[in-house]
């Protein structure tokens, strides 16, 4: 019975520590995209500065 | 393959903590009195206490950085550095407080090791506020970094020279580190604790990036409309 618990306790855990990761890589996934989009818009601030 | 070149050390350390929470709870522990099994929490106490040293460590040198180079970057990275450290700082005190709990009987007991490490966390909470009350950028940045050299020194003073002062203490590690020095750590153990250490930094680390790519974008999306 006590090992059927620590079971469950360490799953609970796993899967908690699991979706903190899964979600770190999700949001790296965004701020990838965001500093594309970011250069992409000071390239474009850099060439109308010129003009 | 250029995603996992870019991420394999990030992999690694999800690995490592999956290895340490499955282990650590599961593996066999020697049987000592008054800690019983709560000496399992070593795995996760005593390792985010050495992220947050680490990190904090890390945060000292970008403060460094930017006193001799004047470089933005390295001021952010010291405010990320130090919001990591903080976290991680709570979180080494939560466990702490809980494994106090069922060794001591409460949460919290009046002793130099305790209150110099909280001492020493309030210390680094002054560091946001002091960051939060100066509005000019360079004069923020400037004085944060001359803080922060100074806030690591007395987190040194606070958690290792005043409890040695003090000569007694009911936390381990008065005589050195816990669980590093010399007959502190079951060798049975080992095989958990120091993949800990090792996940704990790559954890600190990798939130630490993260952060530091957040406020990045913010500070150029800020510059971005301020020239617009």
């Amino acid at each position: 019975m006590a090992g059927e618990k620590i079971m469950v306790v360490v799953l609970l855990v796993l899967v908690i520590f699991l979706g903190i990761a899964v979600f770190l890589f999700y949001v790296e996934r965004r701020l990838s995209v965001s500093e594309k989009k970011l250069k992409q818009l000071e390239a474009k601030q850099k060439k109308q500065e010129k003009k | 393959m250029q995603n996992f070149r870019n991420n394999w050390w990030k992999i690694a350390g999800i690995l490592l903590l999956v290895w340490v929470i499955a282990g650590g709870l599961l593996f066999d522990v020697p049987q000592l009195p008054v800690l019983h099994e709560t000496i399992r929490n070593i795995y996760y106490h005593v390792g985010m206490w050495f992220g947050m040293i680490f990190i904090l460590f890390a945060g000292l040198v970008f403060s460094i950085r930017y006193l001799l180079w004047n470089d933005p970057a390295d001021d952010v990275k010291a405010y990320a550095a130090v919001l990591v450290g903080l976290l991680f700082g709570a979180l080494g005190l939560l466990t702490g407080m809980i494994w106090a709990k069922f060794t001591w009987g409460s949460f919290w007991v009046n002793d130099p090791k305790l209150n110099g490490a909280v001492v020493g966390v309030l210390t680094y909470l002054a560091y946001v506020v002091l960051r939060g009350s100066v509005d000019d950028r360079d004069k923020k940045a400037r004085l944060a970094a001359v803080y922060n050299v100074f806030a690591f020194v007395l987190f040194f003073i606070f958690i290792m020279i005043i409890p040695r002062l003090a000569s007694a203490s009911i936390h381990p590690g008065l005589d050195g580190n816990p669980a590093l020095s010399t007959g502190d750590l079951a060798p049975e153990m080992r095989k958990v604790f120091f993949p800990a250490i090792a996940g704990w930094f790559i954890m600190a680390y990798w939130l630490f990036t993260v952060l530091y790519r957040t406020m990045r974008i913010n500070l150029k999306i800020e510059e971005i409309t301020e020239n617009s």
